[in-house]
């Protein structure tokens, strides 16, 4: 285990990060050094009908005394990407292939706002919630692939669009 | 009663008894059910007191219901945490009540205190402040030339007092009273200059001028002095843009510890609402306040009655004592139509309404005067007869932005619909679900994120949170099903809102929603929700999240809960009345009306999206 220490921004509470190679299983993970394990059940049962979702997160527990680190797994689609995610100037880890990023955070500490870059791809900033364990899937974009995001705006055609070129020999005397 | 000094924090409450000449109360712990059984009300004054939307609640069967929002909401009054609950850096402060949040009694008496010490008034500086009301805005671009416009008047002013021999400019204006205004022009702004510098003065003193990152120019009225206003105007609930005007100049000119105390009569007074259960503001019958009465008999009976008799409260009571502090106060009774089981119902008045664009077809604004504005009743049915309890200005809808499925922004009338309807659902700390046309430049906003300034999605508009489309509290208006089908919800509701300006402007509209401030509409929730039959649902957590592209960046909403529910049973009826139908135009129009001033690709603009989520809500805004 490597241990790293980082400022928050504004200075809001002290990160000290370690970062855990299991290669067995695949998966980075990035904890809080001397959190201990979380076995926290994932609550936060969704109603009845609700649409398959790309993301989960719990719902805040019902258990007095719930674990003080949540633990949050990410994961990018198509998932035979690599990708980094970052949360402001630090390097979180990396989503490998197939690997997950597993993040250990205090519980209620407030959101996470990260970007997930991979080559090729836009960059995508998205949110990581502390209210309870989650796991969550980020779709990459190819940049050729942006006129298929919502926002994207069409291009304007060009002043003269459907103006005939002119003529070698129209131009005036 | 017997004092009860033995008893732990959560059983005793504090009682005053009189003050003798010159000296404190008496006061002394006794039995808070005990107190409650022979008719007192506990005011709640501890650091942990929520609105009741935020109050701890349970299921049938004893578990409790968490809300997300509640230990935000706290930490927010406390000044502890931010908007995203996380913690506050040190020396920072929230100054939300124009938000609906307002400060802890600990947070209030590190005010006093402070401030005891601290009084930041001076003689010059008041005597400044009182010969003005308003300190004229002129933009710091405009300073030159403003300086040029006035020198010429002086000139001419200068000229005319000699060629009709007054001795002052005054004597010029009683004798060419063609001159008189512009007489009164000079003097009102050579007043301004040094009510300007106690201006100054006051807010670097007050720690809100001078320390942020932003230089200021004396006398100038530039960024720093803005956002200096900004918190002040924040710091004290004053209602106003962010200049110099009436309200404003008037709280500068006071006294520190005389605002600390108008702050502390603005808690209390949420504190004695949500312990009386009562809402009447005297918004709907001058001669029933409820609201202005009870807290006056609260602040005599607890010896709260100036500035110097809060200070030494605080002084006699520490920080230990406000972790939890109930205080027993006799109230007069409530009127004879108060019970469990109320006939409430609301009404929306959409007032004057106008149809017609709000600009011709060359561009140029068309200004839709209105004289009756939009309004939110609450009555009582009592023997028959309706009984207003609360009437508050609100919104309705209006021509807004629209992002179209091309990528660009187009105007679309969006109206607030009309004719009966119900509340069924009332929701807590309300997430608003940006309709995919939402115009994607307000989906985004900067944040320093761990060191870096990035731009993250603008959750402030999402929610849950003070900042949310929706406010702190919203409830959903829709048709009832019939015959075993869903109600119809065409996306309009009743909320509180931080775009409080808006509320109060003659050019003020929504997307279609009713906007109250956050307070209102916290009051009048919870009022609904101690006065009716409800299953409290607690938090709906969903799996939403959305992508979209801006600059180059995909900026992904992940939403993990709808906020927390509470199920009205029988629901509350609501009627929409059309209001004055103004103009020309006597439908709303449907579907897009380019921009005059936007360039759009060929074509006639695609169809606007059909649901309810596409009707209300929008940027800026619902």
């Amino acid at each position: 285990m490597r241990g790293l220490s980082s400022r928050r921004g504004l200075g809001r509470g002290r990160l000290v990060v370690g970062v855990i190679a299991c290669a067995a299983l695949g998966v980075v993970a990035v904890a809080l050094a001397a959190a201990p394990p979380t076995g926290t059940p994932r609550g936060g049962a969704l109603p009845a009908g609700a649409p398959p979702l790309p993301i989960d997160v719990a719902a805040p527990p019902a258990d007095k005394t719930p674990s003080p680190t949540v633990r949050i797994v990410i994961t990018v689609l198509p998932s035979t990407k690599k990708a980094m995610v970052f949360w402001g100037k630090k390097r979180l880890g990396v989503i490998a292939q197939h690997a997950p990023l597993i993040l250990q955070r205090p519980r209620d500490s407030g959101p996470l706002d990260l970007v997930v870059k991979s080559e090729g791809c836009l960059p995508v900033q998205t949110r990581a919630y502390t209210f309870g364990d989650s796991k969550f899937a980020v779709k990459l974009t190819p940049v050729e692939e942006k006129n298929t995001l919502l926002g994207y705006r069409e291009e304007l055609p060009p002043p003269d669009a459907g103006v005939p070129p002119a003529e070698p020999d129209a131009a005036m005397p | 009663m017997k004092p009860r000094p033995d008893l732990p924090a959560d059983q005793r409450a504090l009682y005053v008894g009189e003050t003798p000449p010159g000296g404190q109360p008496t006061e002394r712990w006794i039995d808070a059910g005990a107190a409650e059984a022979v008719g007192y009300t506990l005011v709640d004054l501890s650091d942990d007191w929520t609105p009741y939307i935020f109050a701890e609640q349970t299921d049938a069967g004893g578990q409790p219901l968490n809300n997300r929002y509640r230990r935000i909401f706290l930490g927010l009054a406390n000044d502890q945490l931010d908007e995203d609950g996380e913690p506050l850096p040190p020396g920072t402060k929230n100054y939300l009540e124009l938000y609906g949040i307002f400060p802890s009694l600990s947070v209030l008496r590190a005010r006093f205190l402070a401030d005891e010490l601290h009084p930041c008034v001076d003689q010059e500086s008041a005597d400044a402040l009182d010969a003005v009301e308003t300190v004229t805005y002129v933009a710091p671009a405009d300073l030159k030339k403003d300086e040029r416009h006035l020198s010429r008047i002086r000139a001419e002013l200068e000229d005319a007092r000699r060629k009709f021999h007054a001795a002052t400019l005054d004597d010029l204006a009683v004798r060419q009273p063609a001159l008189a205004a512009k007489v009164k022009l000079i003097e009102k702004r050579a007043a301004e200059k040094p009510a300007m510098t106690a201006v100054e003065k006051r807010l670097t003193c007050e720690g809100l001028l001078g320390s942020g990152k932003n230089h200021h120019q004396a006398g100038v009225y530039d960024d720093a002095m803005r956002l200096a206003v900004r918190s002040f105007q924040r710091k004290h609930m004053i209602y106003e843009a962010n200049f110099l005007r009436r309200k404003t100049v008037e709280a500068l000119s006071r006294s520190l510890l005389d605002n600390d105390y108008d702050a502390l009569v603005r808690a209390l007074r949420e504190r004695v609402v949500s312990a009386a259960a009562i809402l009447e503001d005297g918004s709907a019958s001058k001669t029933r306040n409820l609201v202005d009465d009870y807290t006056k008999t609260a602040l005599d009976q607890m010896g709260l009655s100036n500035a110097a008799a809060a200070l030494a409260f605080f002084k006699r009571h520490g920080a230990d004592d406000l972790k939890r502090l109930r205080v027993a106060v006799k109230l007069p009774p409530r009127p004879d139509y108060y019970g469990p089981e109320m006939d409430l119902s609301i009404v929306v008045d959409r007032g004057d309404v106008w149809y017609d664009l709000p600009f011709d077809d060359k561009g140029h604004y068309k200004p839709q005067p209105r004289k009756k504005y939009p309004s939110l009743t609450l009555y009582d049915k009592v023997g028959g007869k309706q009984v207003a309890l609360a009437r508050w200005r609100t919104t309705i809808g209006g021509w807004r932005a629209d992002q179209a499925s091309n990528g660009y922004e187009y105007f679309r009338y969006k109206g607030s619909d009309v004719g009966p309807r119900v509340i069924r659902h009332v929701v807590s700390g309300p997430v608003w679900i940006a309709p995919t046309s939402t115009p994607i430049r307000s989906l985004v906003k900067g944040k320093l994120v761990n060191g870096k300034w990035m731009g993250i999605v603008n959750y402030d508009e999402l929610g849950p949170g003070f900042l949310s489309a929706y406010g702190l509290i919203a409830g959903y208006f829709v048709v009832p099903g019939q015959n075993g089908h869903n109600d119809f919800d065409n996306g309009v509701r009743a909320h509180g809102s931080s775009d409080y300006l808006s509320i109060y402007s003659s050019n003020g509209y929504s997307h279609g929603c009713h906007r109250l401030p956050n307070h209102l509409a916290i009051r009048l929730y919870s009022f609904i929700l101690k006065h009716r039959h409800l299953r409290v649902a607690g938090d709906q957590p969903m799996g939403f999240s959305r992508q979209f592209l801006w600059k180059n960046t995909v900026y992904e909403m992940r939403i993990p809960s709808r906020g927390y529910l509470y199920e009205l049973d029988p629901p509350l009826p609501v009627n929409v009345l059309e209001g004055n139908i103004m103009g020309d135009q006597k439908k709303p129009v449907l579907g897009y009306v380019p921009e005059p001033w936007n360039k759009y690709p060929p074509g006639p603009p695609p169809p606007p999206p059909e649901g309810a989520d596409s009707k209300a809500g929008g940027g800026g805004g619902d």
